[in-house]
């Protein structure tokens, strides 16, 4: 039929055009990366006003504090995540927090940054930090993390649960001992996914980081990180300063791929003890 | 065979009653559904007790209120008492955790937890508050042992329970009952989900077992309740309709409605 | 036939220390409470941020300066506070961006859940969820490096003087590369992973059975998909499409840095465009200084994430109400 192979041919150019397009940029970025990129790159920090020098500022910023807003997105975001998936029918907190991590995660980034400002920088007078940055992305991390984890705790079948309980289990011990083992995999595979998309958010940090040529010394002092690190590089107007931008959009780039690709992994790694 | 040191059955100190589990007056309700209705019965103690019945008529649902996991369910309500060595084991006073140690489960459908088969058996000993390593691994070894599965597996205890077969993983949950010294067994169904060489291993494991513990066995499976059975319960529509021997039961049943259902007119 | 018995707990005895059985109970209670206390930490977060917007959008009414919202005066040194370039120039970036993924977005979905060689699919599937992960920052670099001298030296040049004479859309008055256009390019690409991954999700729900009733009727491959399965999906495509659209009006870094930052309302493809996310991005800081600026850069805000709040709860409703009546 005619109108079935031109509808195919469409659709095949469609994706065509898609992944085209996907994959011109990824390839822009890491050949522009890889020209730019030298070893002082990753350890020196920044000289001139941002011509010369290296990027050690700005990955051991993103590492501080993704890492930092991750641990504190996590420790409240997965317990949320467990108590909604267990006690949805009978609690209204759990049925709120589920709504409200919806709500949440619809939110623009610049928003988190311009609360975090407000709340954090000002407010609670941590001056623009290391500390107010993580905290400020870790309210932009624990919806991704709650609803993971709902999402994954819910799927633990009602019969290993009740293994447990006709050995006589308590029903924390079946959710810590048991459901929480059944549903690990998933809930590590949300952390790093978690991380990896707070490492490369920039507008939440702006105003609450901000940033610094030197490494930071204490959660109170500024950090720079590598999205804002690409964006302020990039603006300037020396050449030498968009080498370096390029350089660290290809770290920044391969470090986000590389831990969604390794969230993958553990899924598969933890998934030994899983019952389907 | 002792089992494990630290858990251990105080007998009363009064003349010891005749059966096991003494049933009085049970009323089960779901929400406004009646579910069962008025069941009182002695399950004699270590001898093999078959509930038959056709299928929705709460057999389930009875074995189930004999370790308080009827409970579990929404809306559900229980009236009566069910005795366990006298005791009631409804009373506030008793926590359900030590009932469903005292009277362990095995399923229909084989349930590992996501665990090693190891890390499973040795689950229930491990919350009820056995630490010592020596201990545990000696207690794993005895319940696998006693569920006719420790040559099979002593290899390959840190594997995954889920590598075992479907024949295999029904035995590793019945060691796993077995490990907190349960004086009851419940069984629904045990053998439902499992191939005939496995069924027959199941069947003959439990003819071992009721010479230490208690077992009540729910089955569909009219021929397996004349094989393993030293007494049977039939239930219909929630009413124990009529119980006893199994001698007596399957070859003078007396109530007009057993005689039906063993014809094969129900279900 | 019961006994009764004086002390319970002597009966169901265990030869443990320290009792544990109401110790484990003790934990079993205040795990509960724990783990709920959890639960409100997310909800203290989301109504706090609600909370400061809308204070400061309260204090911006209080003020007065809630008739002139629309207006297209935006000179914040003489008070005057409207938002008009802004709220349209977020829409016609949104609305181009939306404009190109939609189409290819939704073809690409349909190869993907019907037409798509088995042994494809993962790696397309992969692939696109990989580039999912493609921070926007560098989406907008090169958006900067690539995209916008693409516009300004090609695509302006050859459009805008061909059809520019006749429709002002695509009129050049200022030919700087920075545009409307070339940010809702960038935009549009960072939508379609978000835009496939649901309507594929949702397609290939449609149960086989319907399918296969429609093939054994004689339908072709492609009338199948018209009628049955995109008539099962539409409520989920529906959803996915309000998705990208709040993804696209709430993203802040790629439009950043290739829209241009020219407070007027645009009026052609190629003028440049000043976002909401953008405007609050580029003064922040400022707001220090007077209050009533404050107070009208989180009014924008409170735009934004009332926009964004709204049409994700709807989207997610939908999805939501999908997936139970699917189970």
């Amino acid at each position: 039929m005619l109108e079935e192979k031109l509808l195919r041919l469409i659709m095949v150019l469609a994706t065509a055009v898609v992944l085209g397009s996907l994959l011109v940029i990824l390839v822009d970025v890491v050949r522009r990366g890889v020209t730019a990129l030298s070893p002082s790159m990753l350890i020196e920090l920044p000289r001139d006003g941002g011509r010369g020098g290296g990027l050690l500022n700005a990955i051991v910023g993103s590492l501080y504090i993704s890492t930092l807003a991750t641990l504190f997105s996590a420790s409240v975001g997965v317990p949320a995540g467990l108590y909604i998936a267990e006690f949805e029918g009978k609690s209204r907190i759990a049925r709120t927090a589920s709504f409200v991590a919806e709500v949440l995660s619809g939110v623009p980034s610049i928003i988190f940054g311009v609360y975090g400002f407000v709340f954090f920088v000002i407010m609670l007078n941590m001056g623009v930090s290391l500390l107010a940055g993580a905290l400020t992305l870790a309210y932009l991390e624990l919806p991704i993390i709650i609803k993971a984890t709902e999402e994954t705790v819910k799927l633990v079948p009602s019969h290993v649960k009740e293994a447990a309980l006709s050995l006589g289990a308590t029903r924390w011990e079946v959710l810590s001992k048991v459901t929480l083992r059944q549903a690990s995999p998933g809930i590590a595979t949300a952390v790093l996914l978690a991380f990896a998309r707070g490492a490369g958010e920039a507008a939440p940090l702006m105003f609450t980081s901000g940033y610094s040529n030197f490494v930071p010394s204490s959660l109170l002092s500024p950090a720079a990180n590598l999205p804002l690190a690409v964006y302020y590089l990039i603006m300037m107007p020396f050449p030498e300063a968009h080498k370096r931008a390029f350089a660290a959009a290809f770290i920044l780039t391969m470090l986000v791929l590389s831990v969604n690709w390794s969230s993958r992994i553990v899924f598969k790694r933890w998934g030994r003890y899983v019952v389907k | 065979m002792s089992l494990s040191k630290g858990l251990i059955t105080l007998r009363p100190s009064r003349p010891p009653v005749r059966g096991k589990i003494v049933v009085e007056s049970l009323n089960v309700y779901f929400g406004r559904q009646h579910v069962l209705k008025n069941i009182s019965i002695t399950i004699p103690d270590r001898q093999v007790t078959a509930i038959i019945g056709p299928s929705g008529c709460g057999k389930t649902t009875f074995l189930r209120s004999l370790n308080r996991m009827v409970e579990l369910v929404e809306g559900a309500r229980v009236t009566g008492k069910v005795l366990l060595n006298g005791f009631n084991i409804y009373s506030p006073a008793v926590n359900s955790s030590d009932v469903r140690r005292r009277v362990g489960m095995v399923f229909q459908k084989p349930n590992p937890l996501p665990m090693s088969i190891y890390d499973n058996v040795a689950f229930g000993p491990r919350i009820h508050g056995i630490k010592d390593r020596k201990v545990l691994e000696k207690l794993v070894e005895n319940s696998l042992k006693a569920a006719g599965l420790w040559d099979e597996v002593k290899d390959r205890l840190k594997d995954p329970a889920t590598s075992l077969s479907g024949g295999q993983q029904q035995r590793l949950c019945i060691a796993r009952a077995l490990a907190v010294n349960p004086e009851v067994l419940l069984m629904d169904e045990p053998t439902a989900s499992l191939d005939p060489i496995s069924s027959a291993k199941v069947e003959s494991l439990i003819h071992e077992l009721k010479k230490k513990y208690t077992i009540i066995t729910v089955t569909h499976n009219l021929q397996q309740a004349m094989r393993i059975a030293d007494y049977v319960a039939f239930l219909f529509m929630g009413e124990l309709v009529e119980h006893g021997s199994a001698d007596e039961f399957f070859s003078s049943p007396r109530n007009p409605r057993t005689i039906e259902y063993l014809k094969g007119v129900f279900s | 036939m019961a006994t009764s018995i004086k002390n319970p707990h002597t009966f169901f005895n265990f030869q443990e220390k320290g009792d544990p059985r109401s110790l484990r109970s003790k934990i079993d209670k205040l795990s509960t409470c724990f783990l709920a206390i959890a639960s409100v930490s997310s909800i203290f977060a989301a109504s706090s941020i609600a909370a400061l917007l809308l204070y400061n959008f309260v204090k911006f009414c209080e003020q007065g300066f809630l008739p002139n919202i629309l207006s297209d005066a935006w000179l914040p040194s003489k008070g005057k506070y409207g938002f008009l370039p802004f709220i349209a120039g977020t829409l016609w970036i949104t609305v181009v961006a939306m404009t190109i993924s939609l189409p290819l977005g939704f073809l690409t979905a349909i190869f993907m859940a019907e037409y798509i060689p088995r042994k494809l699919y993962s790696p397309v599937k992969s692939l696109i969820e990989l580039l999912a992960g493609i921070p926007s920052v560098v989406y907008g670099m090169w958006g900067l490096m690539i995209l916008i001298p693409l516009v300004r030296d090609h695509l302006a040049p050859l459009i805008g003087g061909s059809l520019g004479e006749a429709l002002p859309i695509f009129r050049v008055n200022v030919n700087a590369g920075f545009s409307v256009l070339a940010a809702g390019i960038v935009l549009s690409i960072m939508v379609l992973p978000i835009m496939i991954s649901i309507s594929e999700e949702v397609m290939r729900a449609v149960p086989m059975e319907y399918r296969e009733a429609a093939l054994a009727l004689g339908a072709t491959r492609w009338q199948t998909v018209k009628t049955v399965t995109l008539r099962q999906a539409s409520s989920g495509i529906f959803a996915g499409i309000i998705l990208s659209f709040c993804r696209a009006f709430g993203e802040t870094m790629a439009v950043l840095m290739v829209a241009g930052n020219v407070a007027t309302t645009p009026s052609s493809l190629f003028d440049p465009a000043y976002p909401l996310t953008a405007l609050i991005a580029n003064h922040l800081l400022e707001m220090l200084s007077t209050p009533s600026y404050a107070y009208a850069l989180l009014t924008a805000g409170f735009t934004l994430f009332t926009i964004t709040f709204s049409f994700n709860v709807v989207a997610r409703l939908t999805i939501r109400q999908l997936r139970r009546a699917r189970r």
